[in-house]
């Protein structure tokens, strides 16, 4: 029996490995941007996409499918992008907030025309972990890896219009361009992630890893690696959890990065000095 | 000259607003006594009893899964004019009670002469002995409820839909019961084909995503093995999985059937870990493209069950 279960969730953990490289990473931009809500708007977005697809008949498996959800992510970026504003008069939050809310009940809508409909949306919230193949994690940590390579062909604009954006526009660089690259690279990690692992897990992969990475670390080579470390390390017991308390897994992941999120933060608590 | 739009626009509101009352009824029309049915299965049921007499329609399509349907105000619109509702009862189609409570039609409510059963009389399968609550998800609490598949119930369920017709068209009594003889002869005479093409294979286990043919496999020998999906609404867990494959490797099960709505990507990975197949049943009238009426969807079935269980 436990040969069936390894079996089983062999090909998950190793999903979740893939996930925690990439996301961990790009969490600390979206921290630092201050736009947590970004990505999972962003994930909803292309979990519409990906409804708007299946409406018309492409499988979750289809290219077609991917590209309606890259697709409308692309456009999503773009507007999230345009709506920067310099002065910060708007907050970016409430618009991100609207994004998602209408991209969420779009979908439903739109599932609601679909046969699969309840299914699919479901999929889309927590994903399919289970269900994942030796190939797909394959495609996606090559994937990630040449984002992950893009990244740091750019980090000196990335990482200054994400932590000090006012000083970026002073020394010339050309935040609405890069932002936008930003901006479509996050959303095709976003759009090929969803898929597989629903927005719920994106958004904790994304998210929580880079705050246990900061609230341990001071440098970002250190907050990289506690953010790296704390997301196997959650991934692994959650994937325990879920087989030895028998709980649907992709849930099980969601919920245990917030209880370790609140155990570290209640743990930094108690030794600050009074 | 704003007066003349206004008066314009005004009548054209009142137009479009009372023109469903000044249509004139079609004669014809108001003599087929209007039903509708909760499920496509239910739907057909209905058509082969009433032939020319009723004009049915079904508040879920084919290809949905009928254990919840997001109740919209067409489905409300459509129970609002019927005489007859055909429910398929055991709780599986709840949600319809609440497009009764919105349509505000007293002809259909519980217990109302406009108000079919489908299920009464029925043997009803996998009655639950221990106490069933709300955390073994949408577990069926007073039995299978998906018992239009099995031909072997047609008898039974037409009898049932006959009546609730008779009740309200006394006088049609005799066609009515002309159709429906005709109807269970053409059940009788493919009966005997089903029961040939699944001969060869009585006693096989078969695996489901949900229980929806635990009926269909009674009727035909087959015997069935777990759930993909032990708790129906809820994920699969990796250790309900892993003991799934399990049962199958032992008991050499090498068929697993879904519906079209499932996650058949799991059935699949399911599948490739116990050496088994997947093949797609339909769980109700319409729910395949080659399924459009009811002895198509048993034929179907029996055929692809066949196929899969060679």
């Amino acid at each position: 029996m436990t040969s069936d279960l390894l079996a089983l969730m062999w090909m998950p953990f190793l999903m979740c490995l893939v996930l925690t490289g990439i996301h961990a990473y790009l969490g600390f931009h979206v921290i630092a941007r201050e736009v947590v809500f970004v990505d999972i708007a962003l994930a909803q977005i292309a979990a519409f996409g990906a409804t708007a697809a299946f409406l018309l008949g492409w499988d979750l498996e289809t290219w077609q499918s991917y590209a309606a959800g890259l697709g409308f992510t692309i456009l999503g970026a773009l507007v999230l992008a345009l709506t920067r504003s310099r002065r910060g008069l708007v907050s970016h939050e409430a618009v991100i907030g609207v994004v998602y809310a209408v991209s969420a009940a779009g979908a439903v809508l739109l599932a609601d025309r679909s046969p699969h409909g309840a299914e699919h949306l479901r999929g889309m919230l927590v994903g399919s972990l289970l269900s994942v193949r030796g190939e797909e994690v394959l495609k996606v940590a090559v994937l990630y890896a040449l984002i992950g390579i893009f990244h740091w062909l750019c980090r000196r604009p990335f990482f200054l219009i994400s932590t000090d954006p006012s000083r970026a526009y002073r020394d010339g660089w050309r935040v609405r361009g890069w932002d936008f690259l930003f901006y479509a690279s996050f959303g095709v990690v976003v759009t090929s992630s969803v898929r597989i692992a629903g927005v719920l897990l994106v958004f904790s992969y994304l998210i929580v890893p880079a705050l246990a990475g900061i609230l341990l670390a001071q440098r970002i080579g250190g907050r990289l690696a506690v953010g790296w470390i704390f997301g196997a390390g959650v991934s692994v017991v959650a994937m325990l959890a879920s087989a030895v308390l028998d709980l649907p897994t992709g849930a099980t992941v969601v919920c245990a990065f917030g209880l370790t999120l609140l155990v570290l933060g209640a743990l930094l608590r108690a030794r600050r000095p009074a | 000259m704003r007066s003349p739009i206004r008066v314009t626009a005004i009548a054209i509101l009142a137009l479009v607003l009372g023109a469903p009352g000044l249509l004139p009824e079609n004669a014809a029309a108001a003599d087929k006594l209007r039903v509708v049915a909760t499920t496509t299965d239910l739907k057909a049921l209905t058509e082969a009893v009433g032939g020319d007499l009723v004009d049915v329609d079904s508040l879920a399509r084919g290809n949905q899964n009928p254990h919840d349907l997001e109740v919209r105000p067409s489905l409300m619109v459509k129970v609002r004019r019927a005489d007859l509702l055909v429910v398929n009862g055991l709780e599986l189609d709840l949600w319809a009670e609440v497009v009764v409570q919105g349509a505000n039609n007293p002809k259909v409510l519980p217990g109302a002469p406009g108000r079919v059963d489908a299920s009464e009389g029925l043997l009803v399968l996998e009655v639950p002995t221990a106490k069933v609550d709300r955390s073994m998800g949408d577990v069926h609490p007073v039995g299978n409820p998906h018992y239009t598949m099995d031909p072997g119930m047609a008898a039974q369920i037409t009898a049932n839909i006959l009546n609730g017709l008779v009740r309200l068209q006394p006088q049609s009594r005799p066609a009515f019961e002309k159709n429906r003889a005709a109807f269970l002869a053409a059940v009788e005479q493919a009966m005997g084909r089903w029961a040939a093409t699944l001969a060869p294979f009585k006693g096989a286990k078969v695996v489901q995503y949900h229980p929806v043919f635990v009926y269909l496999f009674t009727r035909f020998g087959l015997v069935k093995g777990g759930a993909i999906e032990d708790r129906p609404g809820i994920p699969a867990t990796p250790g309900h999985l892993s003991r799934l494959i399990q049962e199958m490797k032992q008991e050499r099960i090498k068929l697993v059937v879904v519906e079209p709505w499932n996650d058949v990507k799991l059935a699949e990975r399911v599948a490739q870990e116990a050496g088994a197949k997947v093949r797609v049943l339909a769980a109700a009238v319409g729910a395949v493209k080659e399924a459009q009426t009811y002895l198509d969807t048993v034929d179907y079935n029996v055929r692809t069950l066949a196929e899969g269980l060679r």
